[in-house]
């Protein structure tokens, strides 16, 4: 229960602190006094002292605050300059397509990862260490931006599906590297050595003393993974054209929309403390659950 | 990678490095044209003797921008990998060494930075910056974003390796004989994270490289005319139609082999380095 609470407390303290944070860089930041639509002739002068009227009452910090807080305790997380749209409904919306592409880019990353590091500590072949150290080379040295453009390549479709592969791509070598790391790290134990010496089977020695000292910390990655893979939905959803929380952040960004922006960038945040509260609880238990 | 093989790798890596990173600083002299010069009269043109590379949509030379291009991601993955390791050394050593309060801010700041998705928050500070800005300041503020959103994690590393030496022996020696705090910092904690300090700034730099290209293919990275990977990339995106119908032209490609070759010579060189 102190866990929960702790990692609730975390999440406020985030939200609070970058909140704020946020608050302060886009009230300060260049060009917050100027709205663009000022410099649109075909405007009426009416229409100019709304909008100077607008950005005054934006001008003191301490209001600006009160209102931004105000404005997110009913729920309202303010309104889209670029998209002309409340934020609450653009991220209502973007979110599925995210989920979905990290969701499946997630799952394929641990489904190979764990395949490939298991055949790696079972089969113990030179050439399918040497082939697996190549492609997990390649994989880390290409930047996000460019597995999406290869798996256009590939696959030649877009959207959220191939925008969760190209996740997958990105996260898999990292998964084997530490899952294979920590199984062979295993079998070094004394206590593995010893049921092997007893002669029990491989299957059961890796269930019953391997994976349990490996769980832990593929626990832990687990939540690392959430973060990775939600940094990588950027450049994905942008290439791939799948319209999510990614491909948002990159609009909001290129229309220096800070409003909605920041929005992303604190949901997002949240998602992955959440992540990383979760697979703390894990560990907690599963460590409990072992010293009893 | 140990053994022959290893030791053949790496001097390879070391060799192919070299190249990149001299063809880089010496883009001036190599370099056929210079990389904003414009011939409208041959725009998207194949390779050529004259155009290694063919030219772009606004006729400029592909083989010189990828020249210089190189350069400036090259150097200023450099700088930005300094400047991450001096935040972490300054920010870290100092939590590290004087505990207490200091230690526990430092930690729940490192805390909240490494949850925060990284990309995500790239991409909030560069756009509260102007994005219409001369092509200088973009290669400044795009590699110094960089440097300073990426300390968290070594300052912790760095935090534990100053708590580490704080407990031994020789600091204990030191402190007994009355050495003044600083002392001790500067001539017996220092030389000890050299190694860590080292390995991070190995580790920093392809990173660097890849969030600089990153970056560049979202149009957030460095300016035109001036030439980077992360912009050079940005052309590949654009073809995004020929992509999908297999027809991209092959010298289209050449930024992204320039890259690879580099992130993975860097990835070996810093294996080498770390596990030293």
């Amino acid at each position: 229960m102190s866990n929960v609470l702790r990692g609730l407390r975390r999440i406020l303290v985030l939200v609070v602190v970058v909140g704020l944070l946020s608050a302060t860089f886009a009230r300060f930041a260049p060009g917050f006094d100027v709205d663009q639509d000022q410099l649109d002739a075909r405007r009426s002068e009416d229409s100019l002292a709304r909008l100077r009227e607008a950005r005054l009452s934006d001008g003191n910090v301490v209001q600006f605050y009160a209102k931004t807080l105000v404005g997110y305790l009913r729920g309202d997380l303010g309104f889209s300059r670029s998209m002309g749209q409340p934020v609450g409904d653009l991220l209502k919306s973007r979110l599925v397509p995210t989920a979905m592409a990290a969701g499946t880019g997630l799952a394929f990353a641990w489904l190979a990862g764990l395949l490939l590091s298991l055949i790696a500590v079972f089969r113990q072949n030179r050439f399918f260490d040497s082939g697996t150290a190549v492609f997990n080379g390649f994989l880390l040295c290409v930047p996000a931006s460019v597995m999406a453009l290869l798996l256009l390549l590939f696959l030649g479709s877009q959207g959220a599906f191939p925008a969760g592969i190209a996740i997958g791509l990105v996260l898999c070598p990292r998964i084997f590297q530490y899952a294979r790391n920590l199984f062979q790290q295993g079998y070094t134990a004394t206590h593995v050595l010893a049921a092997r010496a007893k002669g029990l089977t491989g299957q059961r020695i890796f269930l019953g003393h391997v994976l349990p000292l490996a769980a832990p910390q593929l626990i832990s990655l687990g939540g690392v993974s959430v973060s990775q893979a939600l940094s990588a939905a950027i450049p994905m959803e942008m290439i791939l054209n799948s319209p999510g929380i990614g491909q948002l952040a990159w609009q909001a960004a290129l229309a220096r929309d800070l409003s909605l922006l920041i929005m992303v960038t604190l949901v997002m945040s949240v998602a992955i403390l959440l992540a990383n509260m979760v697979s703390d609880l894990l560990v907690h238990h599963l460590s409990r659950e072992q010293h009893s | 990678m140990t053994g022959g093989f290893g030791r053949i790798l790496r001097m390879l890596s070391a060799t192919v490095l070299g190249a990149i990173v001299a063809a880089g600083l010496l883009a001036d002299l190599i370099a056929p044209w210079p990389y904003e010069r414009q011939f409208r009269e041959f725009t998207n043109a194949p390779p050529s003797s004259q155009f290694p590379l063919g030219t772009d949509d606004l006729g400029r030379d592909r083989f010189s921008r990828l020249l210089h291009g190189t350069r400036i991601s090259l150097l200023l993955a450099v700088v930005a990998a300094v400047l991450a390791t001096a935040a972490a050394a300054i920010i870290g050593g100092l939590a590290g060494y004087y505990g207490g309060r200091w230690d526990r801010v430092v930690t729940d700041g490192t805390d909240l930075m490494l949850s925060l998705p990284w990309l995500f928050v790239l991409l909030t500070v560069r756009a509260m910056l102007p994005l219409d800005v001369a092509p200088a300041a973009s290669v400044a503020i795009t590699f110094a974003l960089l440097g300073l959103l990426d300390w968290a994690g070594p300052a912790r590393i760095v935090r534990t390796g100053v708590r580490e030496t704080l407990d031994s022996a020789f600091v204990l020696a030191a402190r007994s004989r009355g050495l003044a705090r600083p002392r001790i910092l500067l001539y017996h904690v220092l030389p000890h994270l050299v190694p860590v300090l080292t390995a991070q700034f190995w580790i920093s730099i392809p990173i660097f490289i890849l969030a600089e290209a990153n970056l560049g293919m979202l149009g957030l990275g460095v300016t035109e005319p001036l030439p980077s990977w992360g912009g050079l990339l940005r052309e590949l995106e654009s073809q995004s139609t020929a992509i999908l119908s297999l027809s991209v032209p092959l010298w289209l490609l050449a930024p992204v082999g320039v890259l690879l070759a580099v992130v993975g010579c860097f990835q070996i060189l810093s294996t080498t380095e770390v596990t030293s």
